[in-house]
């Protein structure tokens, strides 16, 4: 892991709608995909983030900021600090509290970390989504997701008919 | 979700917990259906090799031998079916009663689980007439289920003269007949059921294979092993391990143990000899040995030193087919220990069964308690609470998800696209396995054209 320079070195990112967004590398670095801009040297001073809103991109920065390692000015990865058990606790309940968004906003933020290859927010946007859909009907499932129903009538009878376990 | 790209949808649908809720999902729509039913996202899920608890759904128990059973008792309740913590299936298939009742008519006892595959659950139906299966003269009834979707049906009457003992049994799948490990992609899938029998006083087995294309049972396929030259040997473990396209049996002399293959595609079949022998001079010492497959499909071996709770896995190194002894193939590859629940005494334990697929094994001690161990890790669990009386022998009853979710998702729906809706399903047996399609299409344009 390359310890640049403190972690006081910053990185600009820009949104499509022309925000710019100054954080500090070792935040811009949870994202993977930035990392690597970074260390191939291709982030100069500012990376253009497409795709993804200045709203969306924001609320991103602040989970990056909340979930970087905080132990000294290192700047180092993740991994390389091990979080004390009340400090993980803490990041949970807020983790909890970042996700109470509505359902777009969570659609956008999925793919927002699937972008940037953020694995600790695709991981919380994703199971905050599927919690909701394991334990449902179909139905329920379907208004959800707001999923059209493209199945023709006695195509989905005779599958709830053949796998009936699955429906009960 | 319409608006997120598929990459997206699969991060999230790989994370669905329960195989139940993973099939609601392919069920809400095509486009998830389609991505679920994808080999690629079904192997991200269930990596090929890797043994999976989830495969294992249950196991069915017979809680009393048939020796002990009373002859003058009436009914004997359906075998239970001891559901795993995590099994999908609901209370409701607790007990097989609600399918296979329909299939006990008058003068007949129960059914007696045999063995189960893929989802096939094969089973002897008792005859009043007949308690135990050796008789001179007559038929045996046997029945096919598939507990999932809910149905079973009575095949036809496998008959036979003289002393006829059966020995050993499985059902075999298309899936079953490579012996290569990579078997996709599947979508539909066709099976046949395997029967070993032996003649009381009569050299050699008989092998009777039931077609479900036909409907019947084959003229029954005699076998001398060049090994014994036409000896018996007793059956150790009358349901078959499958791997390298063939179904295993194993089979004790007082002297040795012996496999029987029996090849998936061409029903070859040869005798082995193994290098392990039975223990005579203490038989507490060792619990008899099963066969089972390893997890990169290779024929194995356990044996369980009941005092140390610790396992032997032997495995048999290159081609099974072989008519010599090839006792040099066999070798100890593995010693497990297996890691008793904490503040438990466990008293020389007893191998049940395996499940293949999940990597678990069902053992006993002499108390009467059940627990499960794990291969990998060798940790034993305790689920006695499952049953409700001493096991005295259970089958596993396992699935193969992400073939059966091909076989239920990906389908012949997949080909009908690709014809532009040509194909329609006309026949689809009771088991939704066999599925016979008619490409009217094609036909009406031959006419056509004539």
């Amino acid at each position: 892991m390359a310890t640049r320079e403190a972690g006081k070195k910053m990185i600009m990112l820009k949104s499509p709608d022309g925000m710019e967004f100054e954080v500090e590398e070792a935040v811009a670095m949870e994202s993977q995909t930035i990392r690597k801009m970074i260390e191939d040297d291709c982030a100069d001073t500012a990376i253009l983030i497409p795709n993804i809103n200045s709203k969306i991109l924001s609320r991103v920065i602040e989970y990056c900021n909340k979930h970087v390692p905080t132990t000294g000015a290192t700047g180092a990865a993740a991994s390389d600090t091990v979080a004390p058990a009340a400090l993980a606790e803490d990041l949970k309940i807020w983790d909890a509290e970042f996700i109470k968004v509505n359902r777009a906003t969570r659609f956008d933020l999925i793919q927002a970390a699937s972008y940037l290859n953020i694995k600790g927010l695709l991981d919380l946007t994703s199971q905050t989504t599927i919690d909701t859909i394991s334990d449902n009907s179909l139905e329920e499932i379907r208004s959800f997701l707001s999923t059209k129903n493209d199945y023709l009538p006695e195509e989905e009878q005779t599958i709830r008919r053949e796998n009936q376990w699955a429906f009960q | 979700m319409e608006a997120l790209p598929d990459d997206i949808v699969v991060e999230i649908l790989v994370r669905v917990t329960g195989v139940a809720a993973l099939f609601r999902c392919a069920a809400t729509c095509n486009r998830w259906r389609r991505l679920i039913a994808d080999t690629s996202f079904l192997f991200r899920l269930w990596p090929e090799g890797v043994p999976h608890s989830s495969f294992l759904l249950g196991f069915l128990v017979t809680q009393l031998s048939r020796e002990e059973r009373p002859a003058r008792i009436i009914s004997a309740p359906a075998p239970s079916f001891a559901l795993a913590p995590w099994s999908p299936l609901g209370d409701r298939y607790r007990f097989l009663g609600h399918y296979i009742h329909g299939l006990l008519k008058d003068g007949r006892l129960h059914t007696v689980p045999l063995t189960a595959r893929r989802g096939l659950l094969l089973n002897h139906i008792v005859e009043l007439v007949y308690p135990n299966n050796m008789t001179t003269e007559g038929s045996f009834s046997l029945a096919l289920c598939d507990p999932l979707a809910g149905v079973g049906r009575e095949l036809p009457p496998l008959k036979y003269n003289g002393k006829f003992t059966m020995v050993g049994y499985t059902i075999l799948t298309d899936l079953d007949c490579c012996s290569d490990k990579r078997r996709w992609p599947i979508y539909e899938v066709s099976f046949k059921v395997l029967i070993i029998s032996v003649d009381e006083g009569q050299p050699g087995y008989n092998l009777h294979v039931f077609m479900p294309a036909e409907w019947s049972w084959s003229t029954p396929r005699q076998f001398f092993g060049t090994l014994e030259h036409g000896v018996h040997v007793a059956p150790q473990q009358a349901n078959a391990v499958v791997c390298q396209g063939a179904a295993h049996w194993l089979f004790r002399r007082t002297s040795s143990f012996y496999t029987l293959s029996v090849c998936a595609k061409t029903a070859h079949m040869s005798l082995t000899r193994l290098p392990i022998t039975p223990y005579q001079i203490d038989l507490n010492l060792y619990s008899e040995p099963m066969l089972s497959v390893t997890n990169d499909g290779m024929l194995s071996l356990l044996r369980l030193y009941r005092k140390f709770t610790m396992l032997e896995i032997w495995t048999c190194q290159g081609d099974y087919k072989s008519e010599d002894d090839n006792v040099d193939r066999w070798y100890r590859t593995k010693m497990i220990k297996l890691k008793r629940p904490t503040q438990i005494k466990i008293d020389l334990v007893r191998c049940v069964c395996i499940g293949e697929m999940s990597g678990k094994l069902l053992v006993n001690d002499n108390q009467g308690c059940v627990y499960i161990a794990d291969l990998q890790t060798g940790a034993m669990e305790t689920v006695t609470e499952w049953f409700r009386s001493s096991v005295q022998s259970a089958i596993p009853f396992e699935m193969d998800w992400p073939a059966y979710f091909m076989s239920q998702l990906a389908g012949g729906r997949i080909k009908r696209t690709k014809l532009g809706g040509a194909i329609q399903k006309i026949a689809k047996s009771f088991w939704g396995l066999v599925v016979v399609s008619v490409i009217f299409g094609l036909i009406a344009m031959r006419w056509a054209w004539a």
